[in-house]
Formats: structure tokens, sequence, C-alpha cells
């Protein structure tokens, strides 16, 4: 096997079976299924999948976590594979002895940390009065904004990329976008990147591959495939049929198993009521609910929050049902989709990305007043215009 | 410039190391060795004391156990404390590469399964702090044996030597029980026995030939510990008692292959060590 001088990863018929666990104990299943690609040097290819698809699993073979089964890779330079932000910070240990013992765990001598440190400060916005304090008196956000820091400026030909712009605040999320992308273009590195984050997929790759339970869908342009994923997340699981539970995340003890509109197809303006179906095991104390909506392009909405609109039962029963109500429904004509997170005493119960879709037929906010056309959907905020002051 | 292509196949043989992993095996165990030692007193009071403070304790409680209560004499007239302490640095070695190293895979389970080095560099790095404690033990021994019989210098490449082959035994057996604790954790969970036991099997506190009291013509089967080499030796190197016979041979063998076998065994679950732990 060689690798043409164009192409910076190249796999052929790589393919990973996980052995069963429990009740599956003596078989074994196929997390991804033989898969062959190619990605050009300085190409940015994205990844997208429901929960399970086997995404994750790509890039643990690709990063040299776990050997395929069949099949294999090459690439070409040097690849550093980037799954979480801050692998390997220690609590106890001063930003600045983090930042080298990072970089070691990814192949960066001391030196070269050395060299890169004050870059890597200032990305990071810490003072130097930080850089020398043990990083538990941190804020969580400075200790993503670190950690995210010192991936920017890891040695690398080609970066594999998991999730970690899901972290952080909305103007430093910015900001590592920013310098995802000028990493390709002024550095000509080669990004595979997985998100759930649909907007940043497409802003950041013109190519996205779409896996679906370990295999390939498609490969194309991103604005295509990411309108059908869309399309297709919504007609198949307006009813939960098509969920498989086992791909959530969270410790299963309480699952949502149905989310509908009560009063018919949703349309702008009009009252309606989203009901919340879940099941589970004995009673749930201090539940929270957060349904975050996306819009069409994959950009976050607004979050549908049971304790954030204040409402917080001391316990919920083991099976039932929650209703949201809506005197004027705020979301625009189009397609909305749906990810979830329940949390019982703050412990992750149950997560779901691109759960639910629905679409909202068109109207108006107010009644008799005209319908807002958009290329894009959105919020109606309640507003008030007049000449008065 | 062309950039070196890197080839993984499910077919690539098991035994694949190349030099650059090696290189790689060596800077990370360094990070990790450097990271504990700077968080090793982190919030004690005493600090960098206890490094002194530490092999003192255990010291002491040779002292108390085997000279006063079980009252058991050096050979030769010797002074027991000092035929006692000759091996008790190397073997403070060999309890922590144990203690520390053998779980490092399972305590760092958050790191190991999100970024990919060569695992032995886990267990490695906790070898590499306990030759530091043994550098700082074997120094306090150095001068209580100045003290006593006068400054000497000779037979320190033997403590040297002795120290590097107990280092190396006991980092083969934590090998051994990571490398298994990836899916059987029963390993960790018998961990503070055997490293019990085998304090109690090797001949630190009292004399090698008790063995050959116990056992007669079976005496031999102590010596597949191979700490017990590592204890005659160091009373070989410190205090010129004994000599090497054949059977020690038997204790080299099993130290050495321990090694290599242990070596073998990590890298052989390094490539699904994430699926199982």
């Amino acid at each position: 096997m060689s690798l043409p001088s164009s192409i910076a990863i190249q796999t052929t018929g790589l393919a990973k079976a996980y052995r069963g666990r429990g009740a599956f104990k003596g078989t074994h299943y196929w997390a991804l299924k033989p898969l062959d690609l190619e990605v050009s040097e300085g190409g940015a290819l994205g990844i997208l999948g429901p929960n399970g698809a086997g995404k994750s699993t790509l890039l643990k073979l690709l990063s040299g976590l776990t050997h395929p089964t069949k099949g294999g890779y090459q690439y070409r330079g040097q690849m550093t594979s980037l799954l979480e932000v801050g692998t390997g910070f220690h609590p106890d240990l001063s930003g600045r002895e983090n930042v080298y013992l990072s970089g070691a765990l990814h192949g960066m001598t001391r030196t070269e940390m050395a060299q890169r440190m004050e870059a890597i400060q200032a990305f990071a916005g810490l003072h130097d009065q930080y850089m020398d304090h043990p990083i538990k008196h941190y804020s969580s956000g400075m200790k993503v904004r670190l950690g995210f820091s010192v991936a920017a400026h890891l040695h690398a030909d080609i970066l594999v990329v998991d999730e970690v712009l899901a972290v952080g605040d909305a103007s430093f999320q910015a900001k590592c976008l920013q310098s995802m992308e000028s990493q390709m273009s002024d550095h000509g590195r080669t990004v595979l990147f997985v998100s759930h984050n649909l907007y940043a997929l497409q802003t950041l790759c013109p190519q996205t591959l779409w896996l679906e339970r370990g295999e390939k869908v498609r490969l194309g342009p991103s604005s295509e495939l990411v309108t059908d994923y869309l399309q297709k997340v919504q007609t198949t699981s307006s009813s939960f049929g098509e969920i498989e539970h086992s791909a959530a995340k969270g410790s299963g003890k309480l699952r949502l198993t149905d989310l509908e509109w009560k009063a018919g197809p949703p349309q702008t303006g009009v009252a309606n009521t989203l009901r919340v179906a879940y099941e589970g095991e004995g009673d749930h104390h201090d539940v929270d609910i957060r349904l975050n909506v996306h819009g069409n392009d994959g950009r976050f909405l607004a979050p549908l929050a049971m304790h954030a609109h204040g409402f917080t039962p001391a316990t919920l029963p083991a099976s039932g049902e929650l209703f949201v109500h809506f005197e004027a429904l705020p979301f625009m004509e189009g397609w909305y989709h749906v990810d979830a997170r329940v949390t019982e005493r703050g412990v992750v119960a149950y997560e779901y990305k691109n759960l639910w879709g629905f679409q909202v037929a068109s109207g108006g906010f107010l009644a008799q007043a005209p319908a807002y056309t958009a290329g894009k959907n959105g919020l109606h905020l309640n507003q008030t215009w007049s000449l008065e002051r | 410039m062309s950039k070196p292509v890197t080839t993984v196949h499910a077919k690539d043989p098991i035994w694949r190391r190349s030099a650059a992993e090696i290189r790689r095996a060596r800077s990370v165990a360094w990070a990790f060795a450097r990271r504990d030692l700077q968080l090793r007193y982190a919030q004690t009071r005493m600090g960098w004391i206890w490094s002194i403070g530490q092999p003192l304790l255990a010291a002491a409680i040779v002292l108390v156990v085997f000279a006063w209560i079980v009252r058991i004499e050096a050979p030769n007239g010797l002074s027991y404390p000092l035929y006692a302490f000759a091996g008790l640095p190397a073997w403070l070695m060999a309890q922590h590469i144990l203690l520390q190293g053998a779980p490092s895979l399972v305590h760092n389970q958050h790191i190991v399964s999100k970024i990919f080095f060569p695992r032995t560099a886990l267990p490695l790095s906790k070898a590499g702090v306990a030759l530091v404690d043994f550098a700082v033990a074997s120094l306090l021994f150095w001068l209580y044996r100045g003290v006593q019989t006068g400054l000497w210098i000779e037979g320190l490449h033997w403590v040297l030597f002795f120290g590097l082959f107990g280092g190396c035994s006991a980092l083969g057996l934590a090998y051994w029980i990571a490398a298994l604790s990836v899916r059987y954790r029963d390993g960790l969970a018998l961990l503070p026995f055997l490293v019990q036991g085998l304090f109690l099997l090797t001949p630190i506190a009292y004399p090698t030939e008790r063995f050959a009291n116990a056992l007669g013509d079976q005496a031999w089967l102590l010596y597949l510990n191979p700490f017990v080499a590592l204890a005659d030796g160091m009373r070989f190197a410190w205090l010129g008692l004994g000599e090497c016979q054949d059977i020690h041979l038997l204790a080299f063998g099993v130290g050495l292959g321990l090694f290599i076998t242990g070596t073998w065994a990590l890298k052989s679950v390094e490539r699904t060590l994430i699926d199982d732990l």
C-alpha cells in the first residue's frame, strides 16, 4: 500500500468490532463497518451521525487508542487527536506545569512547549500570575480556555477533533472556530472534525461524512448533507419508535419516551402544549429536563428548561408526563431539532443529541399580524413598537 | 520535504516496537514522574522532610518488630540494624513500584482513554519516582554505615546493579498486574497481600540461612522470589557478606523473566486496552 502524495489520510476497509457485554456476552457487534475514506491534504472532513453511529469509534481508531479489527489506514505526517480539552490536567499543578504535562502527553518536548508558552497564555487570555497558580483555583471557563489553547498550539499535520468546540462560552467558541480555520488555511493542516454543532461543522468543513449504525450513509458537501440529515432526523423520529435508547448517554435512570405537540401541528403565534413523556425506575429527585432547540442549519436557538423556567418539583413519579405551555408559539416557520439532557441531582440520567424534530407552520406571531419571512428560521421575542417613549 | 507515512493495519504483529515509540514512552514516563514528584508532598506540613522520614519510619518498624520483639540476630556478630537496613532501601523501592505502578492504568483511565501513548510509560513513571526514593534512602544508609564502620565507596556499583535488577523485577510484576487489571481487577484487590507476603518472604529483616532451616532441600522454592537475590545482593554490595550461589541464578532468572514477559503482556493488551478498561 502506498499513499498518493495529495492524500493525508486514507482508510481501507477500516472496521472495528466490540465484544458484547452483559446479556450480549459471547457475541460481538460492529461499531464501525468496513470504511473506505480519503481526506486530501489541507482538507477538512466533518463527520456527523446520531449517537452510536460509529463517529467516536472512527476517531479512536485513527488516534491509535484502539486497534482495528479489520482493514487499516495510512496517514502522512504527524497526527494529533483531541478527544477532550485539557486531558491530563492535574488540579494541583500550576497552569504552566499543566501546559508542559499536556504537551508531553501529545509528544511535545518541554523546550517546544516553552517556546509556545507565551502564545498559549495569550490565546487563553490568562494573566501571568494565574499561570503559576494551581488550576484547581481556576474557573471552569479558564481551564477550558487553557486546554484548548494548548491543543491549538500543538505541532501536527493532521488534527482529529471530537466535540471540543462544545465547551466554553460563546465568544471563546467563536475564537476556537477561527483558530481551527486558520490552522487549515495558514498551516495547511488537515482536520477531521466530529461535532453535534452542525453550524460549526458547516462553517469549518466543506465535506462531510454521514455515518449511521457504523456505516457510511453518504459523503458530500456539508451544507447539503446537514440539511438532509436534519430532515431525516425529523421524519424518522417524529415518533420515538426509531430511537435507540441504548445509544443514549447517562445513567438511564430516567428516559424520555415521547415528545409531542398536543394541540396539533405547531404554528407560529398559536397556543400549543408540548407533552414530555418519560419512564424510569423509582421516584426521581431534583430532576431537570433540558430540551435545546436548534434551527434548520444547526444553530442553537433556545432552551426549553424546567429549572430555568421556575419549575423545580422535589420529586417526580417513576414514569409520567410533563407539559410545556406556550401562549403563542415563538418559533418561526421551518424545521427545528432538539437535543435532550436530563439530570437528576446534577447527575446526567439521559442525554441524546438530535432526539426529535418538529416542523412549525407559517403564521403571524401576533393575532392578525402578517407572518415574518426570512431565509433562516428563528424565534419571535415579545416586544412592543410605538412612537411614544 | 516529504513527511513520513504511518501505516496501521488490523494484522500488524503485536510486537512492533519502533525506536520512536520507546522514546515516546520514556518522555511520557518522565512527564508523569515529574508530575508525581512535584505533587508528592503537596499539602503536607513537613513537605520534603517526608522523603527522609518515610525510610526512617520503615527502619524503625523493622527494628522494633524484628530486633526487639522477634529477637533476630545478625550472623557473624554484625550489628543488626546495619544487617537489616542494607536491603531496606531497595525493598521500599520495589514496594513503591508495585503499589503505585500496578494500579496506574486504572487510576489514570480518564487520561488513558482519551490520548494514546505507550502504556508502559505509566508504571515506568512510578519506577522513576521510586528510584529517587531509593537514592535518598541509600544515601541515608550510606551515612549510617559510614558512622558505624567508616566511609567507603568501592561497592557502590553493585548497589546500583542490584538496585536496577530489583527495580526491573518489581516493574515486570507491576506490568503483569496492570495488564491483567484491564479486564480483571482481582490483581489489584490482591496487591496489598502480595506486597505484604513478599516482604515477609524476602530475607530483609532476617538472614537468608533461615530458609534452609525451615525447608531443607525444598529451600529453592523460596528463590523463586526474585527479591531474595535483591536482599542478598544488597548485603553483598553494602557489607561484603556472602557470595553468589547457583541458586541465586534462579531468582535472577525469575526477575528478568518477569520484566520481559510483563513488558510483553502490557504491550499485547495495549491496542484494545480502552475497549475493556
